[in-house]
């Protein structure tokens, strides 16, 4: 096709018109210069940044979770030896009393208040124990769990009273009628 | 020679890139950027939207710049991917529709003498109607045939070449007019 004058005119300049109009060319790099940081950052780069620090918070729960549970065994078993007898002493009065009201067969949901304070108790046992799992100074929770068998103990032994009181009162009742 | 010095300063440059050095990208871009932003702007005519499409142009050149094999020049392919770029934006604006004229309007008013200059043509572009500001610009100053520029803005051969003619009538209008203005 022949050119025709306006044709041939911008072929001859073509260069120039590629240099009509100045602009700011730092600024857009800027931009440019901080989108390829955050572009590369935002596709593999941040994958594997973020399954880094899944891997890494993983990794910290399950060795905290071995830690916690080393840790209990430790103090647990690396009580003092006194706390270690009186222990092993409240558990065995607190097993005879149960046992004891396991003899007397009795529903322990009818015992109003008791019943309550004994499923009070229960939970403060699943509370300590869940504390021993997680709390490195284990000071103060040796006490609780020692006071804690000596409330169960008492509140056993109270039941005890009140089931042996009934008994005394049906056992005259039989005699009176 | 020449052109084989060039493309060992080229390949080096893109090589340097590659490895993320930035002093090289600016270089890169600094040796680029005004001519991608000439061609972006006679295509759009909106300054703003130009250094915008400038911007994700050459975050895509230097993403993409390790599938560049020396197939064309480096500036060719960038000029590529501005192009694209460009277009790919103009498409998303719904009023874009580039439509095929029948020969009553290339008929030109009258003869009056065209004062050629670069700024007054680079002028009366940006106010060409958009689509055959887009086909003149493409085929005038890009280099594309009437079958590339059907083929990247999905129009027929003979809605390109009409518009290209169209395109050309309403420059000379234009320059006339401003000729005519400026006395």
């Amino acid at each position: 096709m022949r050119m025709d004058e306006l044709e041939k005119f911008i072929e001859d300049n073509r260069k120039e018109f590629d240099a009509v109009e100045s602009f700011d060319f730092d600024q857009v790099w800027e931009h440019i210069d901080k989108g390829q940081s955050s572009r590369g950052l935002s596709r593999a780069k941040l994958v594997l940044w973020c399954t880094m620090v899944l891997l890494g918070i993983v990794g910290a729960l399950f060795l905290n979770s071995i830690y916690s549970q080393n840790q209990s065994f430790e103090t647990i078993a690396g009580l003092t030896e006194t706390q270690e007898m009186q222990r092993d002493q409240m558990i065995q009065f607190v097993s005879q009393k149960e046992q004891k009201l396991k003899e007397k067969n009795i529903d322990i949901s009818e015992l109003g208040d008791f019943a309550n304070e004994l499923k009070g108790l229960d939970d403060i046992e699943q509370l300590i124990m869940g504390d021993f799992l997680k709390t490195a100074s284990k000071e103060k929770l040796v006490k609780s769990m020692l006071q804690y068998y000596e409330s169960k103990a008492r509140v056993l032994e109270l039941i005890l009273l009140e089931i042996e009181k009934k008994e005394k009162n049906e056992i005259l009742e039989k005699e009176i009628y | 020679m020449k052109n084989t010095l060039i493309n060992i300063n080229e390949n080096a440059l893109v090589q340097n890139c590659l490895n993320g050095n930035r002093d090289s990208q600016k270089d890169l871009y600094n040796k680029y950027a005004s001519a991608m932003y000439h061609s972006i702007l006679r295509m759009t005519s909106d300054r703003e939207q130009a250094k915008d499409l400038l911007q994700d142009s050459f975050i895509k050149v230097f993403k993409q710049l390790k599938n560049f094999r020396n197939q064309s020049t480096l500036g060719a392919w960038i000029k590529k991917i501005c192009i694209n770029t460009t277009i790919s934006q103009l498409k998303h604006d719904k009023k874009f529709q580039i439509v095929e004229l029948d020969g009553k309007e290339f008929i030109e008013e009258e003869h009056r003498e065209l004062i050629l200059d670069v700024k007054k043509i680079h002028r009366c572009i940006q106010s060409l109607p958009k689509g055959c500001r887009l086909v003149l610009n493409l085929y005038l100053f890009e280099g594309y045939r009437h079958d590339e520029i059907a083929e990247i803005l999905n129009i027929s051969l003979s809605t390109s070449k009409s518009q290209y003619q169209r395109g050309k009538i309403l420059l000379r209008k234009e320059l006339k007019a401003k000729a005519y203005e400026n006395g």
